[in-house]
């Protein structure tokens, strides 16, 4: 256990915090009566707040904590998940995706499901959704009370029960409306609490190579050259590194998590909102590098204190509170704390809104007024952060929160991201083909993990892999011996039935396929660097 | 399909009754602002810590006043995001027009 000289300067670091995001949220939620506008802020922002909002939506406990982690577990392998795991993704999403989003009436997945497929399907996904978001959620709040436990000495469970507390406090107080703010924030904060860390730390070990040195594995610090067997930390071959993760896992994130799309949405124009992911991929490739060294050097300096596996996940604030004196430290902690709780409540609220309007409403009360559903929506915020408290301490369970994670999306967004891409893109996938597909993709990821238990992040790429096949090649099966919907009701829904429009950029520098081909020029660079 | 319809209405409702509050310039500068004024407080509070009371050393202390340096660099990252904020070309667009 790692401890810390905690003072009152550190405790007023982490209050201006919060008084800072409550107040700005009381402000706000004056102004702002709609979901709509807090979501999409009246499609108006330009794009470099977008960009950051939409970086902001991505960075949470997984980003910070479970690279660290996974980094201290597996070594510069774990750059994967920012390089090839999410820059392609990334542009894909851009170049193609929004336009399509844009232009078409898709601004939830449930939403998509019913209007492309049918009621079950959006059903199906629907409780699925609910179900990942309450483990996502609890993943954040587990997250939030090991910073705790660090800062405070409390108990874990105490410190979950403090996190609990807080959350619940911030979405009530209208944390949410000031949601693109907040993320916008968290950049900065991430970015400055991160970067000092990496500088000291390396400065410490002596440099790249006074850390290979220290480590003394020499496997740490390649990303490719043992992927040709499946002797390597992951344990698995290059082939799933570029489908399971780089196709599957990433493209299946990146394009169906609304969290994080609906960013891009807000930008003022379609310009503006192609260029959002792109802006947001620039800090993601250097986020691979300010996640993955803190884990390194934690690894390094700290040996033992992080040997076991629930230590690895207090890799990134073990190594703060051994380089920041009182005062950095607080400041440190703050930015981490400011992610996880930002993370949490994305998470409550997308639970809270597909219970109340893709559960509730359509299958148990269609009829009541707005009050009602609203007092519905905050009684499962409640709900949904009590059920968080549980699933908090299911995620000390597995190897690492990285582990964890990889093991939901294997099963949670593979299958989903194998059903979008048919629907949009095939106008002969029916109905029964989409639902029976995702079914069965699923059931093939559940059923797959339960009987191995294997959480390795190489068994998740691979299970990830065969979970997106399974749902292919059922839906195609299916929709060829059912009856297809005709063209009228996929219009706006699917690829080559929705009028798109072009989006005019004068400025060379902002095209979109100008930043997609340096972005990704960077990303094969680093690659081969840490071959 | 008449549900689907409805809200597109309620949409269509909403820009009509957009208040210019919810302006992106607007929104883009107090963001701006938001962001400038806790990394000034943050970075203020810490070269105060680092000239004040050079704290305990950390564990991991590598003989310079973290603190004091650090905070100098956030103060200076404020600084920009203050400047770049006033400096916006939206600002000034927006002052023209008022």
């Amino acid at each position: 256990m790692v401890t810390v000289n905690e003072s009152w300067i550190d405790y007023f670091i982490i209050g201006v915090y919060f008084v800072f995001v409550l107040g700005i949220g009381a402000v706000l939620r004056k102004k702002i009566q709609t979901s709509e506008d807090y979501f999409l802020s009246g499609r108006s922002l330009p794009s470099w707040i977008t960009g950051l909002a939409f970086l902001g939506a991505n960075l949470g406990a997984l980003e910070i904590m479970g690279m660290g982690a996974g980094a201290a577990t597996y070594g510069i392998m774990q750059a994967h998940y920012y390089w090839i795991g999410a820059i392609p993704a990334m542009c894909f999403v851009a170049l193609f995706m929004i336009p399509f989003y844009y232009a078409s009436r898709v601004h939830s997945v449930p939403g998509f499901l019913r209007l492309r497929y049918n009621e079950a399907t959006r059903g199906f996904n629907s409780i699925l959704f609910a179900i990942f978001m309450i483990l996502l959620s609890g993943i954040n709040m587990f997250a939030m009370a090991l910073v705790f436990q660090l800062l405070l000495g409390w108990s874990l469970t105490a410190s979950i029960l403090l996190s609990a507390a807080i959350v619940l406090a911030y979405v009530t107080l209208g944390g949410l409306s000031s949601s693109i703010y907040n993320e916008v924030l968290q950049f900065f904060l991430i970015t400055l609490g991160l970067v000092p860390l990496v500088i000291f730390g390396l400065i410490d070990v002596g440099g790249l190579a006074g850390l290979k040195e220290s480590i003394g594995d020499p496997q740490f610090f390649h990303a490719w050259a043992n992927t040709g067997s499946t002797d390597n930390p992951f344990e698995v071959q290059w082939f799933y590194i570029v489908f399971g993760l780089g196709l599957v896992q990433s493209f299946g994130y990146w394009c169906t998590d609304f969290l994080v799309v609906q960013r891009a949405l807000a930008a003022e124009d379609l310009a503006a909102s192609q260029r959002t992911p792109l802006i947001a991929a620039f800090p993601k490739l250097l986020y691979g590098v300010l996640a993955i060294f803190p884990g390194l050097i934690a690894l390094s300096v700290l040996g033992p204190k992080i040997a076991t596996a629930a230590e690895a996940n207090n890799a990134v604030p073990y190594a703060m509170a051994y380089y920041f004196p009182t005062g950095m430290l607080g400041f440190g902690l703050t930015a981490l704390l400011a992610a996880f709780m930002s993370g949490m409540a994305g998470n409550i609220t997308a639970f809270n809104t597909v219970w109340t309007y893709d559960l509730y409403k359509p299958y148990i009360n269609r009829d009541a007024d707005d009050r009602h559903y609203l007092t519905v929506g905050r009684i499962a915020t409640v709900v949904g952060v009590l059920l968080s408290i549980a699933t908090a301490y299911l995620a000390l369970s597995f190897t690492t929160i990285m582990n964890y994670v990889q093991v939901l999306h294997g099963m949670f967004l593979a299958p989903l991201f194998g059903t979008f891409l048919l629907g949009m893109f095939w106008r002969r996938t029916t109905g029964w083909g989409g639902f029976t597909g995702l079914v069965a993709g699923t059931s093939y990821g559940l059923i797959t993990y339960l009987i191995s238990l294997d959480d390795g992040l190489g068994a998740s790429m691979a299970r990830a892999f065969f979970a997106w096949l399974v749902t292919l090649t059922v839906t195609i099966a299916v929709s060829l011996v059912t009856q297809p919907k005709p063209d009228n009701e996929l219009r706006g829904l699917v690829w080559g039935l929705t009028e798109q429009k072009e989006a005019r950029e004068e400025a060379w520098y902002k095209k979109p396929w100008v930043l997609a081909v340096t972005v990704l020029a960077i990303t094969v660079a680093l690659n081969i660097y840490f071959w | 399909m008449s549900e689907e319809h409805q809200t597109e209405e309620h949409h269509e409702y909403l820009e009509e009754e957009r208040v210019p509050e919810h302006s992106g310039t607007n929104h883009s500068m107090a963001i701006g602002f938001y962001i400038a004024a806790l990394i000034l407080i943050y970075g203020v509070t810490m070269v105060l810590v680092g000239l004040i009371s050079p704290a305990a050393p950390s564990e991991g202390d590598l003989g310079f006043n973290v603190n004091l340096w650090w905070g100098l660099v956030m103060v200076v990252a404020g600084c920009v995001v203050l400047g770049m904020t006033l400096a916006s070309p939206r600002r000034r667009a927006a002052r023209r027009q008022g």
